[in-house]
This record gives structure tokens, C-alpha cells and sequence, in this order.
């Protein structure tokens, strides 16, 4: 290797410099605030787990993505966390099972063992909020809410919501009767949306007339909200398992219909995330970045049963690294800077803390250190510590 | 106000072909890409351009965003990363067929088939379907010259008339797929654009309907 490679960093894997630190930091604060003040706790889960917790359940998805090693003092394998989530599900579910209703929110680094540019950071800070117990549209309506009260703390852009429910392909699979090969094969082409590949597997499926025409139809259940609804109330009379979840999507529509500076996009063959969600799913696009997934999430029912207790649950997450790309600069902070003479001195060590104890930075330096012309310095006057120019 | 749209395009054969279909959509290119060396064209529409990229890329520049729309050969696909892609209609233009072929008066072998091929992904597929473990030899072009020189025994190519495998003294021996053109959207792009790239898909769709009746 050549010598320069000791300055390199991973592929995927980034400094923050000070400019770009201070606004995460500061949209960090922000968030964290907000979730406190709508009735979410911080957890913070260890950076590493048994592979055991971290893999198990609604976490098989992560295997590749999870790098992995040996604990030196069980023996076990251990892996460093590629999404928070399953960690904050063991905690609702074991360590504080006996809560009936949970509201948890979390910020923390994840690694991932591949760098794949076109998904997204390699390493994201993921932010987000989960509500536990509760498997009502209820809850459904306050994580979305959450998640744009959220976005609207961060920016004043518009925002596109995308609506999806993994229960319309899985009760239209069921319902067909379709073996697990063909499930397989249907969700591995509606997740790439390959259509001609999707006409060509329904024409091979033996179905009833009405499924047949559910089936055809389920691409074209894409589109504004209400169009699709439309169409699917229409579609649940060839299959009337689907009533539910259309009356689910209905209520969410209505509430947020309401909610100015949101566009309410529905795509039901949406499968995104489909080895865990479980029911009612959700993407926010902002108007400037309409190929970026800024924050999304989706209800995960039946959580934990390997962790002791069962619980239902909807929650959302964003990447804050990959948002520093579009979140406006924090305005900046017009602190007085003072600067302070390194001193064995009580007065000095009192004066200190009581400018930074006024908001002022006071930075300390010593001779050698060359200060600017108009610097502002603490100097001793007849016994006093004064700030002088 | 209409979103700014990309459409990712290679030049030759998949430009000519599209040109019709995106007439039928009401896009007409400014310039002529094989008289310019503009890599984007503007069109007779403000907000749509066309990127003028390899063919291999196609589906690159779709993934990442740089493109919302993109025209790629099922070859290209297969091979390609699907993040982030839908594959919304097959063109029908720029057919052909992916197949293995050998040579005419095949050799014995006593060892595992060597395929030379720049299919990869798709070659390790169909063999993987067929029960049969195969070394895999990659080549960028001219895969033609492998059984010849007993670089390998077969090679999976793409196979349109079949002279140039007449010509080395080849034979195509197994259909792997059927090949044609798709138009390809990146999937954030179909949600918060979806009305414009709707009605081009079904623009699309239709003068490809009328071209195939």
C-alpha cells in the first residue's frame, strides 16, 4: 500500500468537519427535543449485540449487511448494529415489556457492511421514533404525524407522502392460494416493479375471474391518494379481504388531507421493507429532492415473540448524515469571543466562567499564540479581570 | 409546473428505435446525437432532456437519480443492481435472443465446462437453474474467438442473426431469454413524479401496442 493510504477512510465511511458536525448536531438537539416533547423517551442501545438479538425476528433482513465477529469472552458471535430498530424492539419487548403502551425514540451510528451508493450512506445516524402496543390506524396517523412535524422542524419545503400497505399483496397472495415459491416470485418482481415479468407470472397463475382481474389490476393501484382509493374500494369487491386495509388507508388519507404543504401519493404494490413491515408503510419526499427517500417507516406487528412478550408496533427513522446534503445551515452562532491568558490565578478562573456562563466563548492562549488585532482579551487591572480590546 | 425530467438513452440502434416512442409522447430531441457530440440534448420541451450514455450505464444513472426515466436491453438488467429501479414496459425494439453456443463439432472434455461470456450474473443464473457448476471466464467482446482458441468450451452471448457465429464455426445450442429493450424509472422518481411519467409510460405503451398489431 502506498503511503497515502493511511489517511483514507473506508469507502462509504466520512469525517465531519465543523461546519457540517455543528448542523448535525444542532438538527440532532432539534429532533430529540420535539420527540421528547410528544412523549418519546431516548433509549440508547449498545453499538454492539449478539448477533442471536440482533438477527432474530424482523432482523434476519440485516445478515448481510451486519459486520460480524467473535466474543472473546463467550465465544458467541457478536455483531455491530446495521439498524437500530431491532434493538429498540428487544428493549420494548424484554426490557420493558410489562409497559402497555411504549413511545421510544433513539439517534445513533450504523455500519453496514456494503457500500451501496444508490441506497444511501453506509454508515447513516439514524433518528427516529417508535410507538409499541398500540395497533390501531391511530398510532398509524401519530408516527406520520411525528415524522412530519419533524421534517417541518427541519425545513420549509412541501412534502410528497407516500402511503403503502404490504397486507394488500399478502392478502391477495393468500387468498389465491399461492405456494410459497410463488409468493417468493411475486414479491422479488413487484419489489423491482418489473411489469412485463409480472404480466407474464398472473398469466400463468390459475385464478377465479375476480382474483385474476385484482391480480392484473394491483400495478395500476398507483398514483394521488384518492384515485387509488377509488380504485381499490372497487377491487375489494373481487376480493373482499382487502376491505380493511382500504378502510385503514381511508382514515390516514383523511386525517392527512387536511394537512397543508403535503401531497398524498398511494402505491399499493409497494413492497419496500417487506421481510418485516407488516401492514401500513410510508415514504416522505421533500420538493427540492424528489429522488431522495428522506424518512420513512411502516408498522411491524408482531415484534419480539423471540424476545419474550408480543407487542404491535409502527415507528419511523431518517438518515441525518445523508440529510446534511439538503438541511438548510443552521444560522450562525454570533458568539463574543474572548480570549484568556493561561493564569495560576482565582479571579482569572472565576472571570472565565462567568463570561462563558454569559454565552461568550473564552477561548484560552498563551504568548506564543499570535491573536487578531481587534481580539477582545482578559486582562488584569488593579486586581480586577477585565475584557479589553 | 411540470418537474424537470432525464431520460437516459445509448446512442445507435436503442436511440433510433426510441425516437418513435418518444414522438408518440410528444418529445422531440433538438439535436441529432449522431451529428453532435452533446452528451445531453435539450428537447422541444423546456423541462425534458436526453442524457446520451453506454448502454451498460443506463440503469446507473437511473439508480442513482441522475436520470428519472431510462431505456436498457434485458441484457443490461439482468446484469445490473435492481435498486432502485422499476422495469415499467418492454419496448419491444432491439430484440434478440441470449443464448450458450459451442462449436460446430463440439470436443470432448473431462472438466467442468468453461463459458466465456460478459454475462455474468445471468450465465451463473441459468446454470445455477440447470444443476451445473461452470467456471466462468469474463470477456468484454469478441467472446466468438474463446472455443476457437480453447479459451473456453461454450459462450453465452447475445445471438440476433447468428452469422457471426456461422462465420467462427459456432452453433447457438440453449435459449437462455429473450431479449428487447425496457423502459426503466428509478422508483423515487414514479412516486413524486408519477403523473408526468405516467402519461409518457402510457404513451409509450401505446405506440408500442400499435407497432406490434
Amino acid at each position: 500500500m502506498s503511503k497515502q493510504a493511511t489517511w483514507f477512510t473506508p469507502e462509504g465511511i466520512e469525517d465531519l468537519l465543523p461546519d457540517a458536525a455543528r448542523k448535525l448536531e444542532h438538527y440532532r438537539r432539534q429532533l430529540l427535543d420535539l420527540f421528547e416533547l410528544s412523549g418519546y423517551e431516548l433509549v440508547v442501545p449498545p453499538i454492539a449485540e449478539f448477533t442471536d438479538s440482533l438477527l432474530t425476528g424482523k432482523g434476519e433482513h440485516l445478515a448481510v449487511d451486519t459486520c460480524r465477529f467473535t466474543d472473546q469472552e463467550s465465544g458467541k458471535m457478536m455483531g455491530v448494529r446495521a439498524d437500530m430498530t431491532p434493538q429498540v424492539a428487544r428493549i420494548a419487548t424484554n426490557r420493558l415489556k410489562d409497559e402497555s403502551v411504549l413511545r421510544l425514540c433513539y439517534v445513533g451510528e450504523v455500519l453496514k457492511t456494503r457500500n451501496n451508493k444508490a441506497k444511501g450512506s453506509r454508515s447513516p445516524i439514524e433518528v427516529g421514533a417508535e410507538l409499541f402496543g398500540h395497533d390501531g390506524v391511530d398510532s398509524d396517523i401519530e408516527v406520520i404525524d411525528l415524522m412530519l412535524n419533524a421534517l417541518a422542524s427541519m425545513t420549509d419545503q412541501s412534502v410528497t407522502l407516500s402511503l403503502g400497505h404490504v397486507s394488500v399483496v399478502d392478502t391477495l397472495m393468500r387468498e389465491a392460494q399461492l405456494s410459497t415459491e410463488q409468493k417468493n416470485e411475486m414479491v422479488d418482481i413487484l419489489l423491482r416493479k418489473a411489469l412485463p415479468e409480472y404480466d407474464a407470472f398472473v398469466e400463468g397463475l390459475a385464478l377465479s375471474r375476480a382474483m385474476k382481474t385484482a391480480f392484473v389490476e394491483l400495478p395500476s393501484l398507483m398514483g394521488s391518494a384518492l384515485d387509488v382509493l377509488d380504485k381499490g374500494k372497487a377491487m375489494s369487491q373481487h376480493c373482499p379481504a382487502l376491505t380493511s386495509h382500504f378502510e385503514r388507508l381511508s382514515a390516514v388519507v383523511a386525517y392527512f388531507e387536511q394537512v397543508p404543504n403535503v401531497t398524498l401519493h398511494m402505491d399499493l404494490s409497494d413492497l419496500r421493507g417487506y421481510q418485516y413491515h407488516t401492514g401500513l408503510i410510508f415514504t416522505a419526499y421533500l420538493a427540492e429532492q424528489k429522488l431522495i427517500p428522506i424518512a420513512r417507516g411502516g408498522r411491524y406487528d408482531d415484534i419480539g415473540s423471540v424476545f419474550g412478550a408480543c407487542k404491535p408496533a409502527t415507528g419511523f427513522s431518517l438518515d441525518l448524515r445523508s440529510a446534511l446534503d439538503w438541511l438548510p445551515t443552521p444560522a450562525a452562532l454570533t458568539r463574543e469571543v474572548v480570549y484568556a491568558p493561561i493564569e495560576p490565578d482565582a479571579g482569572l478562573a472565576e472571570a472565565v466562567s462567568a463570561l462563558r456562563a454569559k454565552g461568550m466563548v473564552v477561548k484560552r492562549f498563551n504568548t506564543v499564540d499570535a491573536l487578531p488585532d481587534d481580539a477582545q482579551k482578559l486582562v488584569c487591572e488593579a486586581g480586577e479581570w477585565r475584557r479589553k480590546k | 409546473m411540470a418537474d424537470p425530467l432525464t431520460i437516459a438513452l445509448s446512442k445507435g440502434r436503442i436511440y433510433k428505435d426510441t425516437l418513435p416512442l418518444l414522438k408518440a409522447a410528444g418529445i422531440e430531441p433538438a439535436e441529432d446525437p449522431s451529428k453532435s457530440r452533446k452528451l445531453i440534448i435539450p428537447t422541444n420541451h423546456d423541462h425534458i432532456r436526453l442524457l446520451i450514455v453506454r448502454a451498460t450505464d443506463a440503469p446507473t444513472y437511473v439508480a442513482h437519480g441522475a436520470a428519472d426515466l431510462g431505456v436498457a436491453g434485458k441484457d443490461v438488467l439482468m446484469e445490473a443492481p435492481t435498486d432502485n429501479i422499476n422495469e415499467l414496459l418492454d419496448l419491444q425494439i432491439a430484440t434478440c435472443k441470449l443464448m450458450v453456443a459451442g462449436p460446430e463439432t463440439p470436443k470432448p472434455t473431462g472438466h467442468r465446462l468453461k463459458i466465456a461470456t460478459k454475462y455474468i450474473q445471468s450465465a451463473t443464473a441459468y446454470y445455477a437453474q440447470k444443476g451445473e457448476q461452470v467456471d466462468l471466464i469474463k470477456l468484454y467482446g469478441s467472446m466468438e474467438i474463446a472455443p476457437l482458441i480453447d479459451l473456453a468450451d461454450k459462450i453465452v452471448d447475445l445471438v440476433d442473426t447468428g452469422n457471426t457465429l456461422r462465420a467462427n464455426h459456432l452453433k447457438p445450442e440453449e435459449h437462455i431469454a429473450d431479449i428487447s429493450s425496457r423502459l426503466i424509472v428509478n422508483e423515487h422518481a414514479y412516486k413524486t413524479k408519477f403523473a408526468q411519467i405516467d402519461a409518457i409510460v402510457k404513451q409509450f405503451k401505446s405506440a408500442v401496442d400499435a407497432a406490434a398489431s
